[in-house]
């Protein structure tokens, strides 16, 4: 739970580092503390908001497409299927997103390993790499605290 | 009509900075040239141009207010010698945008920071010519 997470980028995103331009290749992801509790209780609870919305909706027969849902087969869930059943629950998204950005800007995500992501770095980020790294870090940190 | 571009934005290592309306100053870093006559004779001149490389550097210049939170930030833009990096970005009402980024920049003068209710503090940043 405590070891950092490295998530390759797929976009291009080029931020300062040592007074020149550089493309990002990866962020790396530390554990929360105590001090970004506010931040992981509201990923906890989409977390919590999804796997009860589909539990619920397991017997309704559902037309919308569902996760591949790795949970009960081999115990591991991916970022983007987690993503997947969280966008198709009724769990807040936006709210997500905003705590995210907040949780990322608090010295707990670092680019390329080096280099403190500010807000405009994190604004920076392509979409399909942003909602990729919330989604591992719910799997990395949010949801292994839970099981 | 074409329109000023007077609130043009300012980023220091990846932050903005909020920075005193109407302060910012560049130079394009494209040097100073010489220009000198030859003669052939007869009255006929020709012009011998020539670049001083030496002074192909960039200055960004802007104020800041002094603020606690200014005032650690050019203290932090000072102890990291030449790794910054300095962008200024605008768009007019017209629609046109322009940015300029400012690469190996540093604070080499001792600037002064003055704390009176109505003063500023005056940066400048000397760095490889704009791109």
């Amino acid at each position: 739970m405590n070891e950092d997470v490295n998530i390759n980028l797929t976009g291009s995103v080029l931020y300062d580092f040592k007074g020149d331009k550089v493309e990002a290749k990866f962020v790396t992801l530390k554990a929360p503390t105590s001090k970004n509790i506010s931040e992981c209780a509201i990923m906890k609870q989409c977390f919590y908001k999804a796997v009860r919305f589909h539990q619920r909706n397991s017997d309704v027969e559902d037309t919308s497409p569902s996760p591949s849902g790795k949970l009960e087969d081999d115990g591991k869930l991916e970022a983007g299927d987690l993503m997947q059943m969280i966008y198709a629950s009724d769990a807040d998204t936006d709210k997500l997103f905003i705590a995210a950005k907040k949780l990322f800007k608090n010295n707990i995500m670092l680019f390329d390993g080096e280099t403190t992501a500010t807000l405009l770095m994190i604004e920076n980020l392509p979409v399909d790499d942003f909602e990729n790294i919330v989604g591992g870090y719910i799997v990395n940190f949010i949801v292994a605290s839970i099981i | 009509m074409s329109i000023a571009l007077a609130d043009a934005s300012v980023e220091i290592n990846n932050s903005p900075v909020a920075i005193v309306p109407n302060s910012i100053t560049y130079t394009e870093g494209k040097g100073e040239q010489t220009m000198r006559s030859a003669s052939s004779g007869g009255g006929s001149v020709e012009q011998v141009f020539s670049n001083n490389i030496e002074m192909n550097f960039s200055m960004v210049k802007f104020q800041l207010f002094n603020d606690i939170d200014s005032i650690e930030d050019a203290r932090k833009w000072k102890t990291a010698r030449n790794q910054n990096t300095v962008s200024i970005s605008g768009k007019t009402p017209d629609g046109k945008k322009i940015t300029r980024t400012f690469k190996q920049a540093a604070i080499l003068n001792d600037y002064e920071v003055n704390l009176g209710s109505d003063t500023t503090i005056e940066i400048e940043f000397k760095s490889n010519p704009a791109v």
